[in-house]
């Protein structure tokens, strides 16, 4: 009897314990959600790569296509697919039925516009013409098929046209009469796109407020989206814990990641994608023109233990640029390039004119005071570099770190002014063609490395539609650039969202925000 | 008067000149620059970037820029900003209510808090009041203003959940909403003011009620409180206001500070993202504003004094 009443219980239990997570699982609509921005100056198109800008952007525009959650490849959004009838040409397939957003002085209340291939082919020019900020690569012509048909034809084969995040993915949709009517200034105050939210009003640098967009093809659940600025990143995190606001979408502290990770109120949600962080040389500059110098500073350098002291478990050590979540390059074998091995590296200078001749405990270089100064910009990755300033340091090097603005310290490395230097990129796809591309030397490339057989290969990889032959040019062109030491890598940092556990399926941006897709869609579970 | 005012006005022409000059010059010869900053951006559009950098002049010498941002200016075009390609006219006009608004909460909490201690304290010299009051202005004095300001955030705002942790409102903010809202950074911004018109007003004060028409006047009779505000304060009110009109400058400064921190977007909050981009119209268009503000305030303070005592002339 004991035992059927058992059963019985168990039973009613689990289907409880199912229904609950049936309910949980079920969409609510309402609410809004209320996202934190450090700065919102202005909403004009192209013009900065800031994250809270173009974030807010990606909700009010559609784009041809977005970067999958789960491995950065593209997948379908205003465009439903493309094809590549052969490697120089695109075709994209728009999606029909899709509106421009109404009540606004282009399109009246009631009077929405279908988007069609010549509102994409006017968009991609107007990108073209107007971005600072993303660059599209070398396109030969965009041209309407049909209704719903575009053509992009490339002077050479273009795969990073669909597969980077920062090119044809940062592309909004816009109508051509709203740009001719109201001028590129008055578009940026009144956006008129076809994303999921529509624009309702914005205050520079206080708040931009998004209601849902009736119409969408997808579901919206949300009444409305709020991007509330709040500049200082621990009055973000006081405005989370006070329930102001409702995700903090980059988390730039470490720190308060392990802080927020031990509340129960709040999800620390990592970012699929992160940063490269690494020691740069002037590949231009004695002594750090010797690759031999540059090889030997590394082997004085106890990377593991200064990266783990400082970021915990919120990064991986690096041994090349690209790291293991971009789907080609990641060369796992590079590891043998590095190791700690001081007596080798102190050995390798005494060989290349560096000795302690005053005897002051550090070595000097053909008689002259050496000295290294790594420049840096605020951020996390200032304590790790003082680790590794100190160890030189016990090493006999009179190394020191020096914390500079960063308008500062950009202009000294693109106008050449720095020798060694904290480098780091967005570990995106092609961080790495733009950080060692002797092409990209007075702009990314602060290292000033100018390696013809690097920029053929690389040149080449730019070509490669294939992944795999992609991804086998793209580790030869790392290998010897690394091989000549023009950087040290140290590690890769994890980006993380902190989000309030009421919202739900919130996806950390990558080649900007997604809060509608065919992949997630956000609603608040109050 | 008038013609004290014209010469005032006149002379305020090559003091903004040579502002905007001084500048002009600081920021060309600092280290950093908005287009390296631009051009340092992995995904940057060089091509682009070398074309708005011809269009703007940047690539030209600095005092040759200066010429092109004064015929401009002179035309009433501030330029536009190098960072968000927006007129800074336009940008600056969006944002200086809000600084007003602050500055303006900020005297009056100042005042409101300075007046009475200082007056009383001054009344009842050496008693619990008045070491109270001028341990009060030492600490208003003394704190560093965001220290300040994140404790009150800490404690209003997130531990009590009595008050907004951000400056103002962005949607449908009615004016008791917007007061609501400026109390924190008021206060934050306001404590240094209100410390030192608090010990100002109490030195004047003793110093006034020590003088022989306040004996005179209580010794015909008049009550101690009509000693003090009708006789003592408004003789002791003119180097308050002096410091007050002084004081103002500081505030507009100490504003780039409160308004980071309390998110309020001013136009402090827009000079500090400039200077961080280095972006040259808009600092040159912010420091000028900031610097006609405070000359015009100082103009102000100069026909306060006549209407406050007769016996000035400035003719």
């Amino acid at each position: 009897m004991l035992r059927k009443a058992f059963t019985v219980l168990v039973v009613i239990a689990l289907l409880l314990g199912g229904l609950t997570t049936v309910f949980a699982a079920t969409p609510k609509s309402g609410g809004t959600l209320r996202i934190a921005a450090s700065s919102l100056q202005s909403l004009q198109l192209y013009k900065t790569a800031a994250n809270d800008i173009t974030d807010s952007q990606s909700v009010i525009f559609d784009r041809l296509f977005i970067l999958s959650k789960d491995n950065f490849k593209p997948i379908p959004s205003l465009a439903e697919g493309w094809t590549n009838p052969n490697p120089l040409t695109w075709v994209f397939s728009i999606r029909k039925g899709v509106l421009f957003h109404d009540d606004n002085s282009v399109f009246p209340k009631g009077t929405r516009r279908e988007v069609t291939a010549d509102d994409v082919v006017y968009s991609i020019g107007f990108m073209q013409k107007t971005s600072t900020a993303w660059t599209l690569g070398p396109i030969t012509s965009v041209k309407a098929l049909d209704r719903y048909t575009v053509e992009i034809t490339t002077e050479t084969p273009q795969p990073f046209l669909v597969n980077d995040p920062n090119r044809l993915c940062r592309m909004c949709i816009i109508p051509k009469e709203a740009i001719e009517k109201l001028g590129e200034d008055g578009f940026a105050k009144h956006p008129i796109g076809t994303g999921p939210y529509k624009f309702k009003s914005f205050s520079p640098d206080s708040g931009l407020l998004l209601v849902k967009n009736t119409s969408y093809y997808l579901p919206t659940y949300l009444d409305a989206v709020e991007f509330v600025v709040i500049p200082d990143p621990l009055a973000q995190s006081i405005a989370l814990q006070s329930g102001e606001i409702d995700i903090i979408k980059h988390l730039f502290n470490l720190e308060m990641a392990t802080s927020f990770e031990k509340n129960t109120k709040f999800d620390v949600v990592k970012s699929g994608g992160g940063s490269y962080r690494g020691i740069g040389f002037n590949t231009t500059i004695a002594p750090y023109n010797n690759p031999a110098v540059r090889k030997a500073i590394s082997m004085l350098l106890d990377i593991d233990t200064a990266y783990k002291a400082v970021i915990g478990n919120h990064g991986e050590r690096a041994y090349g640029q690209v790291p293991p979540w971009v789907p080609f390059g990641y060369d796992p074998s590079l590891k043998n390039l590095w190791s700690y091995d001081p007596a080798q590296g102190l050995k390798i200078l005494a060989a290349n004119g560096f000795k302690d001749q005053d005897g002051d405990g550090f070595l000097e270089l053909n008689g002259k005071p050496f000295k290294i100064e790594i420049k840096t910009l605020p951020g996390s990755q200032v304590k790790t570099l003082t680790i590794l300033a100190t160890q030189l340091r016990e090493k006999g090097i009179n190394a020191s770190v020096l914390t500079q603005d960063t308008a500062v310290w950009a202009d000294d490395l693109v106008k050449g002014n720095t020798t060694v230097f904290f480098d780091y990129s967005f570990a995106g796809t092609t961080g790495f063609h733009s950080l060692f591309h002797g092409n990209m030397i007075g702009a990314a490339n602060t290292h000033f490395y100018n390696n013809p057989e690097v920029n053929r290969l690389l040149d080449e990889a730019l070509t490669k539609i294939k992944f795999d032959e992609l991804s086998t040019l793209w580790k030869k062109a790392q290998r010897l650039v690394f091989e000549d030491t023009v950087g040290i890598p140290l590690y890769f940092e994890y980006s993380y969202s902190v989000v309030s556990k009421k919202v739900v399926d919130f996806v950390p941006p990558w080649g900007g925000l997604t809060l509608v897709s065919s992949e997630n869609n956000v609603w608040l579970n109050k | 008067m008038g013609k004290y005012l014209a010469r005032r006005i006149l002379t305020t022409i090559p003091v903004l000149v040579g502002i905007s000059f001084i500048v002009f010059a600081l920021v060309s010869f600092a280290p950093g620059d908005s287009i390296s900053l631009m051009l340092s951006n992995e995904t940057v559009n060089v091509e682009n970037v070398e074309k708005l950098k011809t269009e703007l002049g940047l690539d030209r010498p600095w005092y040759i820029q200066y010429v092109m941002y004064m015929e401009k200016l002179l035309k009433g075009d501030m330029g536009r900003s190098v960072q968000f390609s927006r007129p800074v006219a336009e940008m600056i006009g969006e944002k200086i209510g809000n600084t007003f608004k602050l500055t303006i909460f900020s005297c009056l909490v100042s005042l409101c808090i300075a007046i009475p201690l200082g007056v009383l304290a001054a009344a009842r010299r050496r008693s619990v009041f008045d070491y109270s009051a001028t341990a009060i202005a030492l600490v208003g004095v003394s704190m560093p203003s965001f220290y300040l300001g994140l404790l009150l955030i800490l404690f209003f705002g997130l531990k009590l959940g009595w008050l907004p942790i951000r400056g103002l409102p962005t949607y449908d903010s009615t004016l008791f909403k917007q007061i609501r809202f400026l109390i924190l950074p008021s206060i934050t911004l306001g404590s240094s003011m209100a410390g030192i018109l608090t010990r100002l007003t109490r030195a004047t004060m003793i110093e006034a009620l020590g003088q022989d028409f306040a004996r005179t006047a209580r010794a015909k009779g008049q009550s101690e409180i009509g000693v003090l505000f009708k006789h003592a304060f408004p003789n002791a009110f003119l180097p308050i206001l002096t410091t007050f009109g002084m004081q103002f400058g500081s505030l507009l400064g100490g504003a780039v500070i409160i308004e980071t921190i309390f998110s309020l977007p001013g136009l402090g909050m827009l000079a500090m993202n400039a200077v961080k981009f280095r972006d040259l119209p808009l600092i040159q268009g912010t420091v000028l504003i900031f610097a006609v503000c405070f000359v015009a305030v100082m103009l102000i303070v100069d026909i306060l004094y006549v209407i406050i005592d007769p016996r000035i002339r400035y003719d």
